[in-house]
Order: structure tokens, then C-alpha cells, then sequence
């Protein structure tokens, strides 16, 4: 047995921090034990082992040695002792920790991703909340209605000029405010219901454009006015049939000493409306114009709007002709500008819808070609228009010639004379209306030729 | 000894020793030693990790006594190690004999 002083010596030898000196910091799951166990048992083989060698071996130093050498690394051992036990728990440990850390981590992910959502969807809600109040604080800009003023208006449509005057059923219709101001401008569309009938709701006072589209297409257009708060009717008969249309020829009776002089005859045309119809009809001129050349129709480069007079008090439309009016003295001559072209197509005939024409007046003019050579001293430049110097007019209507000739809008259905010639074009299928010149015109005609003016 | 032969027996030499009676871990190798008249040296170091091992597998127990003002932890067998290391002393003889019949041991061929 080994004396006291050799255990404390042999304790120092191999004092247990140096058996333990390899090994990791504590854990908190490590048995607390753990270390002493292991540091007691490797002491007690070393000293056990040393013991046994100092049998042998008498220098302390050499048996110290061959222990080891025998043994090893102590601190390896208790180490690999130490990891044994411990592995299962640090496996373990470390999976908690892999496991709490990617638990973690997935919620910190869908917290993100919660949050993301929950932010997109509040600035959506913010937006849609932004627009909704936009909405709710700019309502939808309305035209204001004076409850007051509105009335309801109600159409009858017939058909036929004759009775019983059946109901003109599914015939579409707009009623449109005759208002220039577009913004205030109201539109109204129904279609006429079984007893023939447009029905339109709360509608403004004011002037209105009435437009019925028949079944077989034909637009028909009528002015009604709407007043203040009183419920109207109104009743229209529609044509029964679409209108017919013949080709009609005209010819002009000039006396012989005017013949062939090359001389221009405009011809001044209305339709009246027939004594029990209401509509306008859209594919029906109500006013034209027909420009012969002695007999040849020219027309067709003429246009209501497009004729222009040069009266005495200075209206010259286009002020390159200014100077050569002035030049012609237009005080005392009047011109008329048309657009005519060097290509004067001459046509055979017109279509005309099968009804009464009136005639209103007749101009006689100089054709182009005659004062062409006086134009080119002003305006050499070319150009698509000439002036045709008028040296004849007669109208047939009973107003009074103030205002200018013809070509204005002057005039309406019910101041037509009686004296107006009438031309009717019949269901022949080519017609010839023969134009009488009254004398008084062809007068006019001579002197201003005998003046030769121009 | 070549370790790589005591390598597969290590653990049921251990067995073997400790189901003599309880013992510690210099005894062990003391007792290994002794008993294979010096062919058999356990490497001590690598002795102990083999012996918690059995002890983690419950193949053998331990307790605590004190020798010389010191520590000591004692071994025991318990019922399951008895199992094995009967079981692997079956296979170490099959083994053996294999091993001595191939080297012709018993039929006096060396």
C-alpha cells in the first residue's frame, strides 16, 4: 500500500484539470458527474498503473513515463469518454437547435411573408379606400335637372297618308337637344311600341332634333319643341313606302339669238312638303341648285353653301378678288363665285325623288370662260374657282329680291308663290322637265350682252 | 499481439473477465494479460471507451468503491451482457476452429 506521502505525490502527478484539460466548456445538459467520474477513473488506473511500475522501476520519472506510454493520451481518452456520453445529447441538442432555429426561421418567414400580405393588402384597401372616397367625395358629374322644368313627352307614329293610319310599330327613334353647347347637349333613345308610340322621360325644355329610322332604313328628321313642365303628345305619319326615285333631264328653251352663246342658267329648286306630311326626309333635298351650261347640266360641283354673292356693301369671300371686283365696278355688278372646275362634267340626268319641285328663280350668267382672259390680269396664278358675271335674274317668289338673289337660305316652305313653276317628277322611269326662260330675264340678258360688258 | 486481430475481441474479452466477478479497469487489463501469459495486451487507453460502451448497451453495470483515499468504479456483468458474451464466445469458438482447422492446429499438420 502506498504511504500518505506518495498519494499526495502521485495526486500531483496527474491532478484531475489535467486529466479533464481537453474537454469542452460545461453544458448545461451534461450530468454533473460526468467529468469527476471520468477524471476518478483514469486517476485511479494511472496510479494503479504507476504503482505497479515503481515496482519495476525505481526512477519515479522513467515509471511516470512508461505509464503513459502504455496508456496514451490521457486527455484524448477522457475526451473520447467525455464525447461518448455526451454525443447522444449534443446530437440531440443540436438537432433541437437545428430544429428550434429552422422552426424559427420559417416563422420569421411567414411572419415576413404574413406581414408583406398584410401590408400589400393595406395599401390596397388604402388605394381602393382613396378611390372610393374619391368617388364618394366626386360623385359622377350629372347634368343638372330642374325636376321642376322636365316634362314627359310622348310620340305618336302613323303610318300612311290616309286613314285609318295604322301604328308605325318598331321604328327606332332619337330625340337630340338642338343645344349647340355639347356639354348640355341630351340624347334620348326608344323605340315606338305597339300602338306606334316613343315614350321620353324627363326631358328638358328646349328645341329638339326628332330622327325616326323607318324598318326599311329611311331616316326621317321633324323639329319639335319641348316646353316647361307640360306633358306633351305629338303625333307624326311616317311615309308609308320609301321614297322612288326617276331620272329626270333637263332642257332649257333659249331663243335662238341666245343659243349656243355659252351662256350659264342657274336654276333654283325647292320641295315642299306635301299638305299632310310632317317629316323632312333625310335622302330628300329640300333645296338645289342646277347649273346648264346653254343645255348641259353642269351641276354637280355646286353646292348650296358654296355660292357666294358680291353685293354692294362689300362682302367678297375670298379677298384675292377683291381688287378685280372693284375693278368691275361690283356697285352696280353683281357676282356670283362657284366652285366650278376646268373639268365641266355634263351630265345627263339627275335622280330625283318622285314628287313636286317648285322653281324659284333663275340666274343667267356669264360662263367662265368669258371673263377667264380678265381674271389672269389680277390672278395669273392657277385656280380651281371662277367668277361668272351675272347678267340676268328673275325669282319667281313673292318676297322681295333684299338680301341677295339666290343661293341663301332664304326663304321657307310656306312663303312659295303660287307662281313659282311646278315640276313633278312622275314613276316614268326618265323624265324631261323643259324650262321656260320668262321674258323679262332674257331682256336682261340681251342688254347686258349688247352692253358687252366684260 | 497484431491489434487488428484483437480488434473483434476486445469487447468479449472484457465480458469474459468482468463475469468472473465485478472489476476495474487496471484489473481488466492486469487480468488479460495474466490469463493469455502476455500474447493479449489490451491498449489501456482504448480500454475504457470499450468499457462505457458495453455500459451505455447495459451489457455491464458499475458502481463506486473507494481504494486507497481514491475513487474506483467497479464493473459488473448484468443479465443481457451474460447473454452476449455467451453468445459471442459461440461464435469465437466456431471461429476458432474454423480458423485451426484451416491452420491444420488439432490435426498436428504444423
Amino acid at each position: 500500500m502506498a504511504s500518505s506521502e506518495e498519494s499526495a505525490f502521485e495526486e500531483q502527478w496527474m491532478p484531475r484539470e489535467e486529466v479533464l484539460g481537453g474537454l469542452p466548456g460545461p453544458l448545461e445538459e451534461e450530468p454533473e458527474s460526468l467529468r469527476k467520474d471520468i477524471a476518478d477513473e483514469l486517476q485511479d488506473h494511472l496510479l494503479s498503473s504507476l504503482a505497479q511500475e515503481r515496482q519495476r522501476t525505481v526512477d519515479v520519472e522513467l515509471a511516470e513515463q512508461n505509464v503513459l506510454d502504455r496508456f496514451g493520451d490521457v486527455r484524448q481518452v477522457a475526451r473520447r469518454l467525455w464525447f461518448d456520453w455526451m454525443k447522444g445529447k449534443i446530437m440531440t441538442q443540436r438537432l433541437t437547435l437545428a430544429t428550434t432555429l429552422l422552426t424559427a426561421f420559417a416563422l420569421i418567414g411567414v411572419c415576413v411573408l404574413g406581414w408583406n400580405l398584410v401590408q400589400q393588402n393595406r395599401e390596397f384597401n388604402s388605394e381602393l379606400l382613396e378611390k372610393l372616397s374619391a368617388m364618394a367625395v366626386k360623385p359622377a358629374p350629372e347634368v343638372e335637372v330642374n325636376t321642376s322644368e322636365v316634362s314627359d313627352v310622348s310620340v305618336l307614329l302613323a303610318r300612311g297618308t290616309n286613314p285609318p293610319y295604322p301604328p308605325a310599330i318598331g321604328y327606332s327613334a332619337q330625340l337630340t337637344s338642338s343645344n349647340l353647347n355639347l356639354n348640355e347637349r341630351r340624347s334620348f333613345t326608344t323605340k315606338s311600341d305597339v300602338d306606334g308610340r316613343l315614350f321620353f322621360e324627363r326631358v328638358m325644355p328646349g328645341e329638339y332634333d326628332l330622327a325616326v329610322t323607318t324598318p326599311t332604313g329611311e331616316i326621317l328628321r321633324s323639329n319639335i319643341e319641348i316646353n316647361k313642365k307640360s306633358s306633351r303628345s305629338y303625333r307624326f305619319r311616317c311615309p308609308e313606302d320609301r321614297l322612288q326615285f326617276s331620272k329626270v333631264k333637263f332642257k332649257i328653251n333659249w331663243p335662238e339669238d341666245l343659243d349656243n352663246k355659252g351662256l350659264i342658267t342657274i336654276l333654283n329648286f325647292e320641295t315642299q312638303r306635301e299638305q299632310d306630311e310632317d317629316w323632312k326626309r333625310e335622302n330628300l333635298p329640300f333645296r338645289f341648285h342646277l347649273l346648264l351650261k346653254d343645255s348641259d347640266l353642269i351641276w354637280h360641283k355646286i353646292a348650296q353653301d358654296e355660292l357666294y354673292w358680291l353685293s354692294k356693301n362689300g362682302r367678297v369671300p375670298y379677298p384675292q378678288y377683291r381688287e378685280f371686283a372693284q375693278a368691275q365696278e361690283l356697285d352696280v355688278i353683281e357676282f356670283s363665285e362657284l366652285y366650278v372646275t376646268d373639268d365641266e362634267e355634263i351630265h345627263a340626268a339627275i335622280d330625283l325623288a318622285q314628287r313636286n319641285y317648285y322653281l324659284k328663280g333663275i340666274d343667267i350668267a356669264l360662263s367662265p370662260e368669258m371673263i377667264q382672259a380678265e381674271m389672269e390680269k389680277y390672278h395669273p396664278e392657277k385656280t380651281d374657282r371662277f367668277l361668272m358675271k351675272l347678267i340676268g335674274s328673275h325669282v319667281y317668289e313673292s318676297r322681295s329680291k333684299e338680301g341677295g338673289g339666290f343661293g341663301g337660305r332664304r326663304g321657307n316652305q310656306t312663303e312659295l308663290n303660287k307662281s313659282c313653276p311646278l315640276f313633278t317628277v312622275s314613276e316614268e322611269e326618265e323624265q324631261t322637265w323643259t324650262v321656260e326662260l320668262p321674258e323679262e330675264l332674257l331682256e336682261q340678258v340681251r342688254e347686258a350682252l349688247s352692253r358687252k360688258e366684260i | 499481439m497484431d491489434s487488428k486481430l484483437l480488434a473483434g475481441t476486445v469487447e468479449m474479452l472484457i465480458l469474459d473477465v468482468v463475469s468472473n466477478g465485478k472489476s476495474y479497469g487496471y484489473a481488466i487489463v492486469q487480468t488479460v494479460t495474466d490469463r493469455s501469459k502476455g500474447h493479449v495486451e489490451l491498449k489501456e487507453g482504448s480500454l475504457y471507451p470499450a468499457l462505457h460502451r458495453l455500459e451505455r448497451q447495459k451489457l455491464l453495470s458499475s458502481s463506486w468503491g473507494e481504494f486507497e483515499g481514491r475513487r474506483r468504479k467497479y464493473y459488473s456483468l448484468t443479465a443481457a451482457g451474460r447473454k452476449v458474451l455467451e453468445a459471442k464466445r459461440q461464435e469465437w469458438e466456431a471461429f476458432a476452429a474454423g480458423v485451426n482447422g484451416v491452420l491444420g492446429v488439432n490435426y498436428g499438420l504444423v
